[in-house]
């Protein structure tokens, strides 16, 4: 730590106006630097990008929380590499955004020539910072600049930096042994596809010969020639096949080994947690044990550049506001060194990412009080919260426990800097902490951000993906598992109650949810908060790789982006945190509702109706259907007892005189089979005498109605009567 | 040495383009002023010209897949060869109705800018040259609402052929939906 230069707390040693470089070249040029640089270009881009569209566009709270975030991560990253003079400017920016948020800092265009400045001399900071050489940036006009917030006309040349941008990165480093193992596997598949040719050239040969064949087997041959090409021919097939598969399974190796190509340890960002916690511990006059466990654990490139801020923030966050002073933890018995963990491990296609110490815990009722006073919410939503609830408004943009500012996490952006980027790579985040005894922060990643493993679903027509670490489990339930708890439709899961909604209605694709017997459900978790969703039915688990919507969707809400499916078409990936949000504010008794509409609309019977006359058919055929029922209709009684043997009818209208079979004939029939011994019939005749009431009774009719009395109303209350 | 060389090469390599697209440019100029191809489809029944230097080509509808919650005029989205792409139909921003989608309908992509869609076509009817000269502006007050999309009609055989601006169809703001944008700045 010798090479490691003092620092004022406030992370500047500003001095002179052209002050050399120096850091990084008495310190040995860190590798940490080149992966500051990376994630320094984004936030460079993203502050560029901001000021220029505040300036377009005028202020927006939302853009200066962004910009905010951006200087302030910038600030810790640049103090975490000793890029002091960065960070300084990085603070002054970062207070300058702060001002303007506040409203003391008036907004002009000279302000953005300002924050320009300042982003073309964290550019020159970052290309010295690179190169190790002696490009001077005059830092202390920039920090006056900042300061005043008017950049001084005669010193604007000796600010100009004399820089051109550094190149993008996008590669990754691998190591020669997996490289080496690509290669291989590479040859191999060569290899294959030669022979897979050869085979194919063979085959063509034989076929050739099988036609040739063909032309003597026509004349006289007794097919034994044919027989044994068409062996070799099958013999052929099957070499040819396993082939096939020995290349499909080397392509899947090779797809792996690529994936792992992008495959990072945790070490490439933890490494250089443990000097700067210690550096930061050691300012605020504190003691902390740093411990990491499962270094070795390996996540995508671009996830560990979305996690290292959100670690960042959470290991500073835990020693500036959790870890008590040395002698108040004496006092409490705790040991004199508060002790930080950070420890990560697999399960399953995720990992896992437990940051723990044993601080002060967050106190709920504070956290009340301060979200109340910054407006983050009123006080009668504060005491409605729970205080597991409640502590997850640390999240919240603009919030932060400490009265005081600090250089180190205060100024209200600091988790929520967590929350956004956790959006971003789509991992889940829980929270607890006890009062008095720490906190602890779990963090559950994808391996990968551009491929996850999503559970497709379809709704309404279309396929829809979940991010299958959001999808605690699939439930089929009937209707009857729908309570209501007040106003919400909730089922019930293991003692606890689960708010239900339907993914059309919160889609808005089905305007009429149909609910039928058999409901498929999800149960999705998000930042401990459960929610069931119905969807029509599931297709399965794939793995599928991320997409963006395209250049006409910009963002869209309820989607995160889209996926390509096994059949060429596209697929939406939906977003869980919009759902949840979205869940919050609407659906109310719908499903239920839409339930009881559908009981009385499909539940009311399956009708079979027969009759000869194609106009009784059809009038009787919609009388039924208006009132709900489903109908069936047959021509004969043949045709009726062909119907019977397909499906079941819970009743049965009939007509008398048909051709082939009479009414009575086919209800004798009806009577004798089993599964339709106990139903309904209604025989529906013009014959009016009493000798043909007898016989239709005679032969199992429930009732006899006259064609030339027959009214809607009767036959409707006589249907009704029998099937209920 | 060798680098002096190669920078020697570098550099006729880059007159030689940049005399290849002055010459392309000139050709361009010299024809394109006096007529324009237009690409003639059909939707609602009507007869419209695009620009046939934004078409990039004409494709049989694949499977729509419907986004919801969008507005009428985005049918939903396909893939077009691993991009993800939006059908636009242009109807409902003329101020005509939606059209309703049938299987022998054709999809037209067409490129403004960084902007692609795929316009959602009755027919395609083929390329065709226009004399600038033949071209009338619309008449007073028809297109109502929708004029900067219009470069003008082409009036043969008293069949009216409506010119598409697409560069004005590309810069409406409905044409791009960016949902959680509108969210935080309604909230």
């Amino acid at each position: 730590m010798g090479c490691v230069p003092d620092r004022l707390p406030d992370g500047l040693s500003l001095n002179g106006p052209f002050r050399e470089f120096s850091h990084v070249s008495r310190m040995k040029k860190s590798k940490y630097v080149d992966i500051f640089i990376r994630e320094a270009e984004e936030h460079l881009e993203s502050l560029r990008k901001g000021i220029l569209s505040l300036e377009k566009e005028g202020l927006s709270e939302e853009q200066l929380n962004e910009l905010l975030r951006s200087a302030h991560t910038l600030k810790g990253s640049a103090n975490m590499v000793d890029l002091v003079e960065l960070a300084g400017v990085a603070h002054r920016l970062e207070d300058l955004l702060k001002n303007l948020q506040s409203g003391e800092q008036e907004f002009s265009s000279d302000l953005v020539d300002v924050l320009l400045v300042a982003t073309d001399a964290i550019e020159a900071l970052m290309a010295q910072a690179q190169s190790s050489g002696g490009i001077s940036v005059n830092v202390d006009t920039v920090v006056k600049a900042l300061e005043s917030g008017t950049l001084d006309a005669a010193q604007d040349e000796a600010n100009a930096p004399d820089y051109k941008g550094t190149e993008r990165r996008t590669s990754v480093r691998a190591s020669v042994e997996r490289l080496d193992q690509l290669v291989n596997r590479m040859g191999e598949i060569l290899l294959s596809q030669k022979a897979m040719t050869a085979r194919q050239a063979q085959m063509t040969t034989l076929l050739q010969e099988l036609d040739s064949s063909m032309g003597h087997l026509q004349a006289s041959d007794d097919g034994s020639s044919l027989q044994s090409l068409r062996g070799n021919m099958v013999a052929l097939i099957n070499d040819f096949e396993r082939d096939r598969l020995q290349l499909g399974y080397q392509a899947e190796d090779v797809y792996q080994r690529t994936m792992e190509l992008r495959l990072l340890p945790l070490a490439t960002i933890t490494d250089e947690f443990e000097r700067s916690l210690r550096n930061l511990a050691r300012n605020l006059k504190k003691e902390v044990n740093f411990t990491v466990k499962g270094q070795e654990v390996e996540l995508d490139r671009n996830m560990l550049d979305a996690v290292k801020p959100i670690l960042l923030h959470v290991l500073n966050n835990a020693i500036d506001h959790g870890i008590e002073e040395p002698e108040t933890r004496v006092r409490l018995g705790k040991l004199k060194a508060g002790q930080i963990s950070l420890e990560a491990r697999y399960e399953g296609s995720f990992v896992q990412l437990t940051i723990r110490d044993d601080g002060q815990g967050l106190n709920p009722e504070k956290i009340r009080e301060t979200a109340i006073k910054r407006g983050v919410l009123s006080a009668a939503d504060a005491a409605a919260m729970s205080d597991e609830a409640v502590i997850y408004l640390v999240f919240e943009p603009g919030f932060s426990t400490r009265e005081f500012i600090t250089d180190v996490s205060g100024r209200g952006v600091g988790l929520d800097v967590v929350k956004s980027n956790l959006d971003q790579i789509k991992g889940n985040l829980s929270l607890h902490s006890e009062v008095g005894s720490g906190t602890e922060l779990l963090l559950r990643l994808p391996l990968s951000m551009a491929i996850f493993t999503g559970l497709l679903v379809e709704c309404c027509g279309e396929t829809y993906v979940f991010p299958q670490h959001y999808v605690a489990e699939v439930l089929r339930i009937s209707p009857r598992d729908i309570l209501e708890e007040m106003g919400r439709e909730v089922i019930r899961l293991r003692e606890a109650s689960i708010p239900l909604s339907s993914l059309s209605r919160l889609l808005e694709v089905d305007a009429s949810t149909r609910i039928s017997e058999r409901l498929t459900v999800l149960v999705l978790s998000f930042r401990e908060q459960s929610m069931a969703l119905l969807v029509d039915r599931t297709l399965g688990l794939q793995d599928v790789v991320v997409k963006d919507l395209g250049c006409q969707l910009k963002s869209l809400d309820y989607f995160s982006g889209s996926t390509i499916l096994g059949d060429g078409n596209p697929a939406l990936i939906l977003s869980v945190a919009d759902l949840f949000a979205a869940n919050q504010d609407r659906q109310k008794l719908q499903l239920l509702q839409a339930y009881e509409k559908e009981q009385q609309n499909a539940l009311r019977g399956r009708v079979l109706v027969v009759d000869d006359s194609i106009t009784t058919r059809t009038m009787e055929k919609n009388i039924l259907e208006a009132n709900h029922y489903e109908v069936v209709v047959a021509v004969s009684g043949f045709d009726a007892l062909e119907k019977l043997e397909t499906a079941r009818f819970d009743l049965m209208v009939s007509d008398v005189e048909m051709p082939g079979m009479t009414g009575f004939e086919l209800t004798k029939k009806v009577r004798q089979r089993d599964d339709s011994r106990d139903m309904p019939v209604i025989i529906v005749s013009s014959l009016a005498s009493d000798d043909d009431r007898r016989q239709g009774i005679e032969a199992g009719a429930q009732a006899y109605i006259v064609k030339g009395n027959f009214q809607q109303g009767l036959l409707l209350e006589t249907v009704e009567t029998l099937i209920s | 040495m060798d680098e002096n060389h190669g920078y020697e090469i570098e550099q006729i390599l880059q007159e030689m383009r940049a005399d290849y697209w002055r010459n392309l440019e000139a050709e361009e100029e010299g024809a394109g002023a006096l007529a324009t191809e237009y690409l003639i489809v059909h939707c609602g029944n009507k007869r419209y010209g695009l620009p046939a230097s934004n078409c990039r080509e004409v494709l049989k509808l694949p499977r729509l897949v419907r986004v919801p919650r969008l507005p009428e005029h985005l049918c939903g989205i396909f893939n077009l060869r691993g991009e993800i792409v939006a059908v636009t139909d242009m109807c409902p921003l003329l101020g005509l109705g939606a059209q309703s989608v049938q299987n022998d309908f054709r999809l037209v992509v067409v490129e403004v800018g960084a902007l692609k869609t795929a316009l959602l076509v009755e027919i395609v009817e083929g390329l065709s040259r226009v004399d600038e000269e033949q071209i009338e502006a619309l008449a007073e007050g028809a297109g109502a609402g929708a004029r900067d999309l219009i470069l003008g009609k082409l009036v043969e055989n008293e069949d009216v052929l409506v010119l598409i601006d697409l560069g004005g169809l590309m810069a409406r703001p409905e044409l791009v939906v960016d949902q959680k944008q509108q969210d935080e700045s309604n909230s």
